[in-house]
């Protein structure tokens, strides 16, 4: 019933989002895998312009792989993390869905006006967005907290700056390291020479 | 009786003439129970499932819809919504007593839905003329249904689809539990809730001898449908097929 559930919820969306459509129907007919570490889902362009779950036999035109943690960079709008994204096969349909994922929005207020009414909707949605906000602006301070806690005082986690002093140090050390034993290797080859030099070789004593 | 003139009617063989008048038979009886079974059969599902297929039709404002053996109606009062007023939707199916009940359904929600008693293997619409066929809960009562899936294949336009919403294989380790309750359960409700065990037990035996999910898609490909795929939906008890007339 996942396949049920979720088309329709992603149709729902997808008609608050009526631009979508005009972005998708160059694509009709076409799959694209979305893949996340083991699992994926396959997804197909209908002709009217909407994305749906694909059926049991679908095979894919696209294909984007990525693991967990990128996407939860992703979802956390860190720009870098799409560096870490793979696609195979028609790239123009992957950038397409990629690009209508990332800027459909849920229109809850709109959905929940319907239930009860205009202005409790918007008041309802004012609250739940300044809670979210402020429970994720909370999260990101204790984060911080805990991170600077591990970093100043435990030392369970190194800052960045340390590692690179403590790189640095390690190379200077290497350079040492193999300075010191090019000297000890030079000074052995002094010691044989002289101990070549001073050593008379015993038949010779004999024969004088 | 001849061995080729025979097919089967749940999990006894008959005459192929016979098959239609007895299919008749059993949804004349039912017709007027027919909505309340279904919920109390699926336990309300059929209802997800129908919304399901009318979501991956793909169909749009402006389409023309042949919903085939649409009986009581229920996909084509979805499909109506979907085409607007600039689309079409036909009504049809073999059962006049099924079909007064979706014609009465569609005059009551203010639909402007043509209702067409024919049979599915000679369809009376010229080629090319849909953009979507539909046909639900309707394919295994078909006598020939390879025919029937040609007839479908002509009427469609070039982009056009077929849906096929059918009862299927289960998944496997359900196997036991699915006999159970098609075998003992389903012909003790329809002797509760509409006094006709035997109409019931027929839908359980005609769902056994349904082809299963890759014989089905086979059989469309062999239709002339293109990219045949189809959704297995609760466990397979149902799949949703769907193909294209390129």
């Amino acid at each position: 019933m996942f396949k049920v559930a979720f088309t329709q919820l992603l149709s729902h969306i997808q008609d608050q989002n009526t631009w979508a459509a005009a972005l998708l129907l160059p694509h009709v007919g076409q799959v694209i895998e979305f893949s996340v570490s083991v699992l994926s889902q396959r997804f197909t362009v209908l002709e009217n312009g909407q994305l749906v779950a694909s059926g049991e036999t679908a095979e894919p035109d696209a294909t984007v792989k990525l693991m967990p943690t990128t996407l939860l960079r992703l979802l956390a709008k860190d720009e870098a993390a799409k560096s870490q994204i793979t696609i195979t096969g028609d790239s123009a349909l992957a950038s397409t869905v990629a690009k209508m994922f990332a800027n459909m929005r849920w229109d809850a207020t709109d959905d929940l006006s319907k239930v009860i009414g205009d202005v409790p909707a918007e008041e309802i949605s004012r609250f739940s967005k300044a809670a979210a906000s402020s429970a994720v602006e909370t999260s990101k301070n204790a984060a911080s907290m805990v991170s600077e806690y591990l970093q100043e005082e435990t030392m369970v986690i190194v800052k960045p700056r340390h590692i690179e002093t403590f790189n640095d140090s390690v190379d200077t050390l290497r350079g040492d390291t193999a300075r010191l034993e090019k000297r000890i290797e030079k000074l052995n080859k002094k010691i044989q020479q002289s101990l070549a030099v001073n050593t008379v070789p015993l038949d010779s004593t004999k024969a004088s | 009786m001849s061995q080729d003139n025979s097919t089967h009617f749940g999990f006894k063989t008959v005459d192929e003439k016979e098959k239609a008048s007895k299919v008749g038979e059993v949804f004349h009886s039912v017709a007027s129970k027919y909505d309340l079974m279904n919920d109390v059969m699926s336990a309300g599902l059929h209802r997800t499932w129908k919304r399901f297929t009318v979501e991956v039709s793909g169909v749009k404002a402006g389409d023309k819809v042949l919903d085939i053996a649409g009986g009581s109606g229920d996909l084509s009062k979805l499909f109506a919504k979907k085409v607007g007023e600039t689309g079409k939707v036909i009504l049809t199916d073999i059962n006049a007593s099924m079909l007064s009940v979706g014609r009465d359904r569609m005059l009551d929600a203010g639909l402007n839905v043509p209702a067409l008693q024919c049979d599915a293997e000679k369809l009376p619409f010229k080629d090319a003329h849909f953009d979507c066929v539909i046909v639900a809960f309707g394919l295994r009562n078909m006598t020939h249904k390879d025919h029937a899936l040609k007839e479908m294949h002509r009427v469609l336009k070039p982009g056009g689809r077929l849906l096929v919403l059918e009862f299927s294989k289960v998944w496997e380790p359900l196997t036991k539990a699915y006999d159970l309750y098609s075998f003992k359960l389903l012909p003790f409700m329809g002797k509760i809730f509409a006094q006709d065990a035997e109409s019931y037990q027929y839908l359980a035996e005609s769902i056994r001898m349904h082809p299963d999910q890759e014989t089905l898609k086979q059989m469309m490909t062999d239709a002339g449908l293109a990219k045949v795929d189809y959704y297995n939906l609760s466990a397979g008890v149902v799949a949703l097929h769907k193909g294209y007339k390129v």
